[in-house]
């Protein structure tokens, strides 16, 4: 019944190369959206995500760029509209967690985070939102996290940098109401990825999850193919949360 | 693409001869649950959306019961096990709305919202949750309101009601977790309803919300049915505000 409600229309997933972004990837193809296939670096992982959706019947292309380059986050979007001709769907996944305490951070790798976290999704949403503007249709969700709700410890960057995002997001779902552009964040709590070692421990924050397992990453997906979906449409500027009771919101 | 993901489960929607309420018995129809169709007093009006329910192919009963009478809630559940196999969903939708200053509220205006918003919860979620552990698997979903989030006057009997509900949300959510159900909020701005003279004239207020139309129930349904599948397992104690971002939630 679900079949091909976002037929036609094309979005991009920064760091879909794997885990969340590339689960995304998969749900938005399986819905019928055609796929621009992120990663920084990792061409080999993007690739075989692309030609995972291309055997499931998809369409999908892979684009190499890091958002921290606002030139190549420029080029991240038009490749979607040389390829596939719009851009409906930009979803904002691409991040780095570090885990110091806070006296220890050094001013390099506050920057860092703060540029892929945080002036990465500014940078794509710069290049996007006038597409959307234009085509007067867009669906904008960025990822967010459980650190800036539970107070967790040695992250203070991590935690600024998706706090300032929360609020571009809100800004952008206030702005762009009008030309059928919704923006909401989605939160996820401790997923089941594969993690970078520059991630550091998952931290507990000493708070006992309701629901006691680790989520899965097609859980965090299909909250953001929900917000795709035309049904979707009336939800803008929300943080919505999936996390297993973890965080129950500010309500 | 999809089987129908419901397929074999009960859902018992309170209210649902109109409005909200109906269309959420028709969206978990679509995904293949038996419905509980109820009203407090227009079995006719109950009956024609059993009568659609079924035309689609789908499976329903009508069940006329006060949830503010904990005998009718319970010879409703039980006929619903007996009738239709089982209790899975629960949908909290029922609610009353007047419009009163609050030095002219009688108390039996007050207890009469209490009444149906909570208590009848409380009545209908003791009927319901045996079977749902019994099951391993449960959702229940409460229908919150926007009032108490944004502060709206001569509705202070509403407001306590919705806060209530949200805190009983939480609760639940908590304590029956281990047992695979899922317990939300979601909480509509303006709603395209019919309302009944009760509720008073929708409050006209001077915030404009970014999507600057109202809602619609389907728009509200769909995510009552997204909370109700299985991909929404990790999903548990939030507040989902589906509102046009005229409300944008304590994040």
């Amino acid at each position: 019944m679900d079949q091909g409600l976002l037929k036609g229309q094309v979005a991009v997933i920064t760091g879909s190369a794997r885990n969340i972004g590339r689960e995304i990837a998969i749900q938005l193809a399986h819905e019928g959206a055609a796929i621009v296939v992120n990663a920084r670096s990792d061409r080999a992982a993007a690739q075989s995500v692309a030609r995972e959706i291309r055997a499931m019947g998809g369409q999908s292309t892979v684009c190499i760029a890091d958002v921290t380059d606002p030139e190549a986050a420029g080029n991240l979007m038009s490749t979607a509209e040389n390829t596939f001709g719009r851009l409906d769907i930009l979803v904002c996944n691409a991040a780095i967690r570090r885990q110091q305490p806070f006296v220890d951070i050094p001013i390099e790798e506050w920057q860092e985070v703060m540029n892929v976290d945080l002036n990465g999704p500014f940078y794509c949403l710069k290049a996007a939102i006038p597409m959307m503007i234009e085509q007067k249709y867009g669906r904008v969700i960025t990822i967010g996290g459980s650190t800036l709700h539970l107070l967790t410890p040695n992250r203070a960057h991590v935690t600024a940098a998706k706090m300032g995002l929360l609020g571009l997001t809100r800004a952008i779902a206030i702005e762009h109401g009008e030309f059928n552009i919704t923006a909401n964040c989605v939160a996820p709590g401790h997923i089941d990825t594969v993690r970078g070692t520059s991630a550091g421990n998952r931290s507990t924050g000493g708070i006992d999850r309701p629901i006691e397992r680790l989520g899965s990453m097609s859980e965090v997906a299909s909250m953001v193919t929900h917000l795709c979906k035309p049904d979707g449409a009336y939800i803008t500027g929300q943080c919505l949360h999936v996390n297993g009771g973890m965080y129950m919101g500010g309500a | 693409m999809s089987e129908k993901k419901l397929a074999g489960k009960v859902a018992l929607v309170t209210g649902s001869a109109r409005n909200i309420g109906r269309a959420i018995a028709h969206q978990l129809a679509d995904e293949g649950a038996a419905i509980v169709v109820n009203a407090v007093s227009d079995q006719e009006a109950a009956d024609t959306v059993v009568s659609e329910i079924k035309a689609k192919g789908g499976n329903a009963i009508t069940c006329i019961a006060n949830v503010t009478d904990v005998n009718a809630v319970d010879a409703m559940v039980a006929r619903a096990k007996e009738e239709l196999g089982g209790m899975d969903i629960l949908v909290l939708n029922a609610s009353s709305r007047g419009q009163v200053p609050f030095l002219e509220m009688t108390h039996e205006q007050w207890r009469n919202v209490l009444d149906i918003t909570l208590d009848g919860a409380f009545f209908c979620a003791q009927a319901c949750l045996p079977s749902m552990q019994e099951a391993g698997w449960g959702r229940i979903v409460t229908l919150g309101g926007i009032s108490w989030h944004v502060g709206t006057s001569t509705r202070v009997h509403n407001l306590v009601s919705k806060s209530g509900l949200a805190g009983f949300t939480r609760g639940l959510a908590v304590e029956f977790a281990a047992d695979g159900i899922t317990v939300n909020c979601v909480s509509p701005g303006f709603i395209d309803t019919v309302r009944p003279a009760s509720a008073g004239a929708r409050p006209n207020r001077k915030i404009s919300a970014p999507i600057d139309r109202m809602g619609t129930s389907d728009e509200i349904a769909s995510m009552v049915r997204h909370l109700c599948m299985p991909e929404s397992a990790y999903i548990t104690g939030q507040i989902m505000h589906v509102n046009g971002g005229l409300y944008l939630g304590g994040s």
